[in-house]
């Protein structure tokens, strides 16, 4: 199965990138969990999605196994071309991040994350960051683990890639449609102000928002939020709060409401309840990452 | 410096300042008699200082003696006195900033300087404590110049009245060199013109949550953004006041951003270059008035250095320890504290001692704790004692009954009038409330509140000296200021109306605040 596919895609252009509106993208096995999922959402929430495209896994497999055997001179101009032929100039640059077929696997969660790069705007960049990105899945670790376990004595396995146009997020945080501490049928949004980077690293203690099944907002906390992560034309900067924005909640009512809609929509959409990074810019909710919320896991505000 | 009114007499308080023990240990150390003398060549010195509340306390007859010193010394010499005196300070200023570059570029970089941390920071507080000498006996200096500008004024315009004489002396009280906080407003009034003028859609701005313009700035408005980061970082220092408080960041400076847009920063520009035009055109009618002679330019150069160095020689500090900061964070990190601005509440001997082993984190912790409740010491000559805190008893209530008659008197630090509501400003979170317009009433102002200035259509502050910080700044910026009223803010409230007649020194309660406001 695997070997076949390696061969249809070499056939094709194993180097092309897929905008993830492509149906392919909508497949586990071709784009990963991560891309395939928002690939998914793109029919039914096509304004919050961010732009993206797709290295498939088995295109990635294919770069992984040239990296590893010839030099990059060989290999990686034909990257660069195929990320500057598929990408548009985009004024915020791209959020690169591996998509792997076992996402939700215990190699990913002993791994802890493969890959994401943020804030990336040079073409050469971005095909850096699709190598760290496809590479994250032979890690030291990775591999460790699985000849330990046994499971496997390859030299593991290429992740597809996911580019998304980055959102420069006024607002961001996670949302999860059922409670990930008592399994409440209600919707818990953790939010701070700029990039969601820092809460979902734990970084900062967020706000918290929970909601009720008829969307009546039941809870509300306010996390200290002493810092913030800013996206410039420079990169990532990350500033602390200031003192007069610490003390109020991040999101208003409606933002909430906003983003319970979404988080609900991508539920309906993907048919388990999600677990869903999302972000606020210019007044629009905007779709990360929506993934099944799997098992009772650590409260959210220590992620 | 105004007399402790109704205590006890033989002490004398200075104006209140939100000093911590770490600036007041520098301070301290150099008020000996031997070192002051050493430093300053002035025969000065204060061998017992105390701290009540906030306010620090001189004995009367120390002061007494110091002024009467310097009095002599001034007889003797005459204006060169006055500037062989601020050359001192400006080197001594410029040789403590060098120093701090030196010691503070590499954090942890013993190759750096050849030295290690512990040698590092005790160099620093060698040159803090060599340079904090003259902080009071600059004061000192300074009503003992103003005496003698007053002196030579009358000496040199027989015939003319006390008002003249008066608008004469004034006008030489002036900066030719724009100190830190008029070029921190100054700057950012052109940060302000610069979106008024490249960027379509700012009027919006002002409708736009601040922590959403944060974002939108730095992702869409490159230049913009580059400009306030470059601002941030040249001014982060101000933001902190004796070493406590947050540097300003860029997210900080896009909020005060958004307060000076709701005016025409074009306008407000050149209000202050035309405001300045007037007051050098004035300082040289004064000097033409004393007979444009050498010696009358010569007086006004030395005054307009003072006028510098007052603001300038607290700055330096400031800004010296702004560059050592990683060093304290390191030292907090090796001291078992919980970050950098612990250290600003330990003397400079309990880091030494510390960092040579002497001491522990637990007896440091209880010092900090201790001393961040408010703290009290009692500095002889030689020995420093740091008491427990005495909980300070609410203050009486000075506030008149009959608010109609409440009338104020200062002194004129920039005439005008304006009648608008005050706003008390205490600490930071009273800076973000005040809105545009109102009037600033204050202890004393600092580079930390310059934000809360930039916002105010007047100034009162309970603080005396002519060659004050508000001087300086309510006539940069031509803002109707008073000055010290003593206890402006203790008998005001925010929200009260208020008319200040700064020409006549004059603050008139027009309407009280709610009693609950």
């Amino acid at each position: 199965m695997r070997s076949e596919q390696r061969q249809d895609s070499a056939r094709a252009d194993a180097l092309t990138l897929l905008p993830l509106a492509d149906a392919r993208c909508r497949a586990t096995d071709f784009a990963g969990g991560k891309a395939a999922a928002l690939a998914r959402l793109v029919p039914t929430l096509p304004d919050a999605i961010p732009s993206a495209w797709v290295l498939p896994s088995a295109a990635a497999r294919d770069l992984l196994a040239k990296a590893s055997d010839a030099e990059a001179t060989e290999w990686m101009p034909e990257l660069q071309t195929a990320i500057e032929r598929a990408l548009p100039h985009h004024p915020n640059g791209y959020a690169v991040r591996s998509s792997a077929t076992d996402e939700d696997s215990a190699v990913r969660s002993f791994a802890g994350q493969y890959e994401t790069v943020l804030a990336v705007r040079d073409p050469g960049d971005v095909a850096e960051a699709v190598l760290t990105c496809v590479r994250s899945g032979s890690s030291d670790r990775i591999r460790a683990y699985r000849r330990a376990s046994g499971t496997d004595d390859s030299d593991g396995d290429a992740p597809a890639v996911l580019i998304q146009g980055m959102v420069a997020a006024e607002r961001s945080g996670v949302a999860f449609t059922i409670h990930p501490v008592t399994g409440a049928r209600q919707t818990v949004l953790n939010a701070n102000y700029g990039l969601g980077d820092l809460l979902v690293s734990g970084a900062v203690t967020p706000d918290t928002f929970v909601v009720d099944e008829l969307g009546r907002i039941v809870q509300t906390t306010l996390g200290t939020k002493r810092r913030m992560t800013v996206l410039s034309h420079a990169g990532l900067e990350d500033l602390p709060v200031p003192e007069g924005l610490r003390e109020r909640l991040c999101l208003l009512d409606s933002d909430v409401a906003a983003v319970v809609a979404a988080a609900k929509a991508c539920e309906g959409q993907l048919g388990f309840a999600v677990d869903m990074e999302w972000a606020i810019s210019r007044e629009r909710v905007f779709v990360l990452q929506a993934r099944p919320v799997t098992g009772l896991g650590p409260d959210p505000g220590h992620r | 410096m105004t007399a402790d009114r109704g205590t006890d007499a033989e002490w004398i308080t200075a104006v209140a300042r939100p000093n911590t023990p770490l600036f007041l240990s520098f301070l301290i150390s150099g008020q000996e008699r031997a070192k002051i003398e050493e430093h300053t060549g002035l025969p000065v010195g204060f061998t017992h200082i105390r701290r009540r509340g906030i306010r620090l306390q001189y004995r009367a007859d120390e002061i007494a003696a110091a002024k009467q010193a310097i009095t002599e010394l001034r007889e003797r010499r005459g204006l060169a006195l006055f500037e062989d005196y601020a050359q001192r300070c400006l080197s001594s200023c410029a040789a403590f900033l060098r120093r701090a570059k030196q010691l503070g570029i590499v954090a942890d970089g013993a190759a750096a300087t050849g030295a290690s941390r512990e040698e590092r920071v005790d160099s620093y507080f060698s040159s803090a404590i060599a340079h904090a000498t003259f902080l009071q006996t600059m004061i000192l200096m300074q009503f003992e110049l103003e005496t003698f500008l007053d002196e030579f004024v009358a000496d040199h315009t027989a015939g003319e009245s006390e008002g003249e004489r008066r608008r004469i002396a004034d006008a030489l009280k002036l900066a030719l060199e724009p100190n830190h906080e008029i070029v921190n407003v100054t700057e950012l009034l052109e940060l302000g013109r610069f979106v008024q003028e490249t960027v379509p859609g700012h009027a919006e701005w002002v409708t736009v949550d601040p922590a959403d313009l944060i974002v939108r700035i730095a992702s869409e408005f490159p230049e913009l953004w580059e400009r306030i980061r470059s601002y941030a970082e040249r001014f982060g220092w101000m933001g902190r006041s004796y070493y406590v408080g947050s540097p300003t960041t860029s997210a900080d400076v896009v909020l005060r951003l958004c307060d000076v847009l709701k005016d025409d920063c074009t306008e407000r520009l050149r209000r202050a270059a035309t405001n300045r035009e007037r007051q050098l055109a004035e300082r040289e009618r004064a000097i033409a008035a004393l007979g444009a002679t050498a010696q009358a330019e010569h007086l006004a150069a030395v005054m307009s250095t003072y006028m510098h160095l007052r603001t300038y020689r607290l700055d330096v500090f400031f800004m010296a320890h702004e560059l050592m900061v990683e060093v304290f964070r390191e030292v907090a990190r090796q001291l078992g504290l919980s970050g950098y601005e612990d250290t600003a509440f330990l003397a400079w001997q309990d880091i030494t001692a510390a960092l040579a082993g002497r001491s522990e984190t637990v007896e440091l912790t209880e010092k900090i704790v201790g001393r961040r409740g408010g703290f009290e010491f009692r500095a002889t000559a030689g020995a420093t004692e740091w008491l427990p805190t005495i909980p300070s008893a609410p203050s009486p209530a000075k506030r008149a009954t009959d608010g109609a008659t409440d009338t104020l008197h200062g002194v004129t630090g920039c005439p005008g009038q304006y009648t608008g509501r005050v706003r008390i400003i205490a600490n930071a979170e009273d800076v973000r409330a005040m809105e545009p317009g109102e009037v600033l009433v204050t202890t004393m102002t600092l580079p930390s509140r310059m934000a809360a200035v930039e916002k105010a259509r007047a100034i009162v502050t309970d603080e005396g000296g002519m060659l004050s910080h508000a001087v300086l700044v309510s006539r940069e910026f031509n803002i109707p200021c008073v000055i010290g009223t003593g206890d402006a803010t203790e008998r005001l409230r925010t929200g009260d109306i208020i008319e200040v007649d700064a020409s006549a020194a004059t603050v008139r309660v027009v309407s009280a605040a709610a009693p609950d406001e």
